[in-house]
């Protein structure tokens, strides 16, 4: 039957040609036979040990809404994604069970982020199911992990973006939104995980909340709050989507010990590296009632620095930013050399003051090194027994941090002078 | 060794067969000059090397036999006037194969030959030569292969009519050779011997003369067939560049490349394949250029084919290829004069079938399949641009639907999100799975390629119509396929017709459905192993003992023209992997006017050392 070599090699090749065929089709699947996760909100079970929501994306409306822009009117009947939750103790039997009533096979794979109620977060569980999340095929890596000061499944309710039709799309860009507000932590599940597991840091996590949509009344008695001084579900909004995504959640080990506003995350993103650029409305130095406007980016990774002596660590932590001058409302001008480093040498000080307060708070109040100086504390030892003998947890609430910052003015807006406002009477401004 | 052994102990492989042993090795010129590197002096030594030349219809007036010179040919007939290179192939019969010096005999036995009078195509035509004393004659010639009106004006008419201007001296020994000096204006004319020469002579339209009392016959060129003018390329066309391709006539062909290549090294030679069409097969090379080995080995194969009918070029592609069960071709079939013109100056042998309008080029290797003349006539940035368009071109052809069913099928993951959506919700009425669906329409675009060839020219459009709106807007109206998927089917069939060779483009769309159903079976697990297994095969592959994949694998000295086509007056070296006897093109300042002007070497020798 087979006459020669190479037909014998060729029967074979055959032979582990087919042996391959057998061992693949099991994992394929039709793209219309998946139903695809986009969000998943986990919280404590009322019956079961876990209740899991599922945000899960309606293809045919998010796909009917982009290709018939008339029949727009018609989409808001159909939600473009639908919320299920369920009882479960385990999130991969939740899927199973989500299957007996949903026809498509539930599928993390593109899922963009993951809620946990600060119930859970609080009393250690998201620190044991995280773990166990990044082990799953499906799940990404790079999907935010969030706290939610609601219920998981409310948030995941308010998910109903006004722009897209798409609310994976909203979602991305939501956690993107980072890189230029600064308000919120850049932490991926993947960096949860990481910073979990490593010693010499702890994870901070993104926070949700509901917001609550009203506006209070005007009683002429309003003042100067910084914008970053509000956390989740604090902000005076009313409009677009009914969540707010503010300020971060820190953790000690695997429990979340308290929270960050957004000028406290962005001086945590700022030592982390993670800092893209934000808007500072600080006071003008210089005319203590007025406001200057800065956009203010990182220019270097930051450079920390930690020893460890007799009386405990030192760690020196150098910062350095820029940034352009958007406004400023007192009309003084900032690009005059004698005037731009005032206004460098305060805001130096502003984020340094900041960032004392913050290190200090995270030393005392929540006790957790969210920085990772503790990584930098790794190379002071040689093995992982003295990493563990020099119990860097301990370590952390003593050391002594000084931090500083180097700000640079680069541009100072497209005006070259600005004149004030010209009155009839001789009563100036100012 | 070990490897070897214990696969020919499990799996009774011995290995390729030994037929594909040849082996393009460097010529001893190369190897010196590699020795000796950087001189600028890289003219072959061995100038006077003699090569034979073989010319089947052209004798010199004394007589000559066309056997300028041997080389130790072992093919080289005793007596043979080029047209007895197969000997294998006289046919068996009684009749006496050397021509009679008795008249009646020969007319007896060409009209035997012939299968007069049944065959009404030949015509024999029997004079007398107006000599003193007459001389019986008769020519033989095929009507409508041969012109009349050259036949009597320039054979009958100074036979029968001049020659008495002669005094007689009877019928003498060297009366052939008299009337073949003096009387006979034709421009080729030949004697022959062998009545097997006769009718090859007359069957490519030659006038054959037989004279009472002469062991030998004069052919004398008279070919008056009819043949297509030479037209445009059909094929392979381009913007900017010669407009003219190839026809069927064999010596139009080797004209149209002569003109082109204005050199005595330019060799002709020619073979005859085919028991029965005795097809002529002429190769082409330049003798101090081509490496012998080389030109040897494509008279070798040829020679060695044995069969009765040559069809076309392709026929004999497939006769002398190395790996005729390889999707990939080995050998470049090119319809356009200035391609094989510039193909022979890189060291290559091109073989001409007659009745073809496609000249073959050996060894064919795989970036030669990508490239286009063209590439080398716009400038030379527009030539990269060109190249990469068209590697890009392969790898959607073979890749995309395989990619596509990879990732809808298996790594989902991969999509962005909204797209992934809109495939879901494409797919949403759809019946069949992804698998089906792309061969649905994979097969559809192959059945409009098919049915576009062959539909009369007046239907063309209708079909086009047709083929458009049912792949484009019904089938997607009908929900029968995906609207993404009429992207994925239109975009690899515009890809594969980027491929400017039409034989490695169909083996590229072939090879597309291979791994359509690698990447069913095993998503791009399947992908990457096809694509090993692709490369294995590949790697595997010789043309005319050139490695398939030279210059990448194995490593050659770049000759600058592999994907990004470097501007012409840095293209110094033909390509290694060619071995032939001249290495260099030009020498490293081939812009003698750039160094006049400033005395100082410029960048460009800096640049033509680093590859």
């Amino acid at each position: 039957m087979l006459k020669n070599s190479r037909q014998r090699l060729t029967a074979a090749l055959l032979i582990l040609l087919v042996l391959l065929f057998a061992a693949g089709c099991g994992s394929n699947s039709e793209p219309d036979a998946l139903s695809y996760v986009l969000l998943i909100g986990i919280d404590h079970g009322a019956q079961n040990l876990l209740r899991v929501s599922y945000l899960i994306a309606v293809p045919k409306v998010i796909a009917g809404g982009g290709q018939e822009g008339a029949g727009g009117g018609g989409g808001e009947g159909q939600r473009s994604a639908n919320v299920i939750t369920i009882e479960a103790p385990s999130i991969y039997a939740s899927m199973n069970m989500v299957n007996s009533f949903v026809g498509r096979r539930i599928s993390l794979m593109h899922a963009k982020g993951i809620i946990f109620s600060e119930a859970m977060a609080k009393d250690g569980s998201m620190g044991v199911i995280v773990p166990g999340l990044t082990q799953f095929r499906e799940t990404r890596g790079t999907a935010f992990i969030a706290v939610a000061r609601q219920k998981p499944e409310e948030i995941l309710n308010k998910m109903t973006p006004f722009l897209e039709t798409n609310p994976a799309k909203y979602i991305e860009l939501l956690a993107g939104n980072q890189s230029f507000t600064g308000y919120i932590p850049g932490e991926k599940l993947q960096d949860f995980y990481n910073d979990l597991k490593i010693g010499g840091i702890n994870p901070v996590a993104l926070l949700f909340a509901v917001s609550n949509e009203k506006l209070p009344p005007h009683n002429g008695q309003s003042s100067y709050r910084s914008e970053g001084d509000y956390v989740a579900g604090e902000m005076v909004k009313k409009g677009g989507v009914s969540l707010e995504a503010m300020g971060a959640a820190v953790f000690r080990g695997g429990k979340m010990v308290g929270t960050l506003n957004g000028d406290e995350t962005s001086i945590y993103s700022m030592f982390r590296g993670q800092y893209g650029r934000r808007i500072y409305t600080i006071k003008d130095p210089l005319k203590p009632g007025k406001l200057v406007i800065m956009d203010v980016s990182q220019t270097d990774k930051p450079r920390i620095k930690v020893k460890l002596t007799e009386e405990g660590p030192i760690i020196e932590a150098r910062l350095s930013l820029e940034g352009n001058v958007l406004g400023v409302n007192s009309l003084i001008d900032y690009s005059l050399p004698r005037y731009r480093p005032v206004l460098e040498q305060a805001f130096e000080e502003l984020i340094e003051q900041q960032a004392r307060e913050l290190v200090e708070k995270t030393q005392h109040e929540y006790r957790s090194d969210i920085f990772g100086f503790g990584n930098k504390a790794l190379r002071l030892v040689l093995t992982q027994r003295d990493w563990e003998q020099l119990n860097w947890a301990a370590l952390y609430e003593e050391a002594q941090v000084s931090v500083d910052v180097e700000y640079k003015i680069r541009r100072t807006g497209t005006q070259l002078r600005l004149m004030p406002i010209a009155r009839s009477n001789s009563e100036s401004i100012q | 060794m070990q490897l070897k052994y214990w696969a020919n102990k499990i799996l009774g492989y011995n290995g390729p067969p030994a037929s594909m042993d040849f082996e393009l090795a460097e010529t001893e010129e190369e190897q010196q000059s590699a020795s000796q590197t950087g001189q600028e002096e890289n003219v072959p030594a061995s100038k006077s090397r003699q090569h034979k030349i073989r010319k089947p219809r052209k004798t010199g007036p004394a007589g000559d036999k066309g056997d300028a010179g041997g080389t130790g040919d072992a093919a080289n007939q005793p007596g043979g006037t080029g047209a007895g290179d197969n000997p294998e192939q006289s046919k068996p019969g009684a009749a006496p194969q050397e021509i009679q010096v008795a008249l009646e005999t020969n007319r007896k036995i060409i009209a035997r030959l012939f299968n007069l009078p049944i065959n009404k195509d030949v015509i024999v035509r029997e004079f007398t030569l107006s000599t003193e004393p007459p001389v019986p004659a008769f020519l033989v010639f095929i009507d409508g292969m041969a012109d009349t009106k050259l036949i009597n004006n320039s054979i009958l008419q100074p036979l029968m009519l001049l020659t008495n201007l002669e005094s007689g001296q009877g019928i003498r020994p060297d009366t052939c050779t008299n009337v073949l000096q003096r009387h006979l204006p034709s421009n080729q004319v030949e004697k022959l011997t062998l009545f097997k020469d006769v009718v090859t002579q007359v069957l490519s339209g030659a006038t054959a003369i037989f004279f009472d009392g002469c062991s030998y016959a004069i052919s004398a060129e008279t070919k008056g067939f009819p043949f297509r003018g030479v037209d445009t390329a059909r094929t392979e066309q381009v913007v900017q560049g010669p407009q003219e391709g190839f026809v069927e006539n064999l010596r139009s062909n080797t004209a149209l490349v002569r003109r082109i290549i204005h050199s005595e090294q330019l060799i002709t030679e020619y073979l005859e394949v085919g028991a029965r069409n005795n097809n002529n097969v002429a190769i082409m090379y330049l003798a101090d250029l081509t490496n012998p080995a080389l030109v040897q080995e494509v008279k070798r194969r040829i020679r060695g084919i044995k069969t009765d009918y040559l069809a076309e070029s392709g026929v004999l592609e497939e006769l002398i290829e190395d790996h005729p069960l390889s999707l990939m071709p080995q050998i470049i079939k090119t319809e356009r004069p200035d391609r094989v013109s510039s193909m022979l100056l890189e060291g290559k042998v091109a073989i001409i079938v007659d009745n073809t309008p496609f000249v073959m080029l050996v060894p064919g290797l795989l970036f030669d399949f990508l490239h286009s003349s063209e590439d080398h006539y716009v400038r030379f940035s527009n030539g990269i641009w060109l190249r990469v368009i068209r590697l890009f071109a392969v790898f959607l052809t073979i890749l995309l639907p395989a990619f596509y069913v990879a990732i809808a099928t298996f790594h989902q993951e991969m999509i962005p999100t909204d797209l992934l959506l809109s495939i879901a919700a494409a797919r949403e009425m759809v019946p069949f799975p992804t698998i089906v669906e792309i061969l649905l329409m994979e097969l559809s675009f192959e059945l409009v390629r098919e049915a576009g060839v062959r539909v009369p020219g007046i239907i063309g459009p209708t079909l086009g119509i047709v083929g458009t709106l049912i792949l484009g807007q019904a089938a997607v109206a009908a929900s029968i396929v995906s609207p993404i998927l009429i992207i994925i089917v239109a975009v690899t069939g515009l890809s594969s017709y980027a491929i400017p060779n039409y034989a490695a483009a169909f083996g590229f769309r072939f090879m597309r459905f291979v791994f359509i159903f690698l990447a069913a079976a095993l998503g791009f697990f399947g992908i990457s192993s096809g694509l090993f297994i692709m490369l294995c095969l590949l790697l595997n592959m010789k043309s005319f003992g050139v490695p398939y994949l030279a210059p990448v694998s194995p490593k050659t000295a770049s000759s600058h023209d592999l994907i990004i086509r470097f501007p012409a007056w840095q293209q110094e070296n033909r390509p290694d992997y060619q071995q032939t006897l001249d290495t260099r093109r030009q020498p490293e300042l081939s812009r003698g006017w750039v160094t006049r002007q400033s005395a100082k070497p410029r960048g460009n020798k800096a640049n033509s050392e680093g590859d």
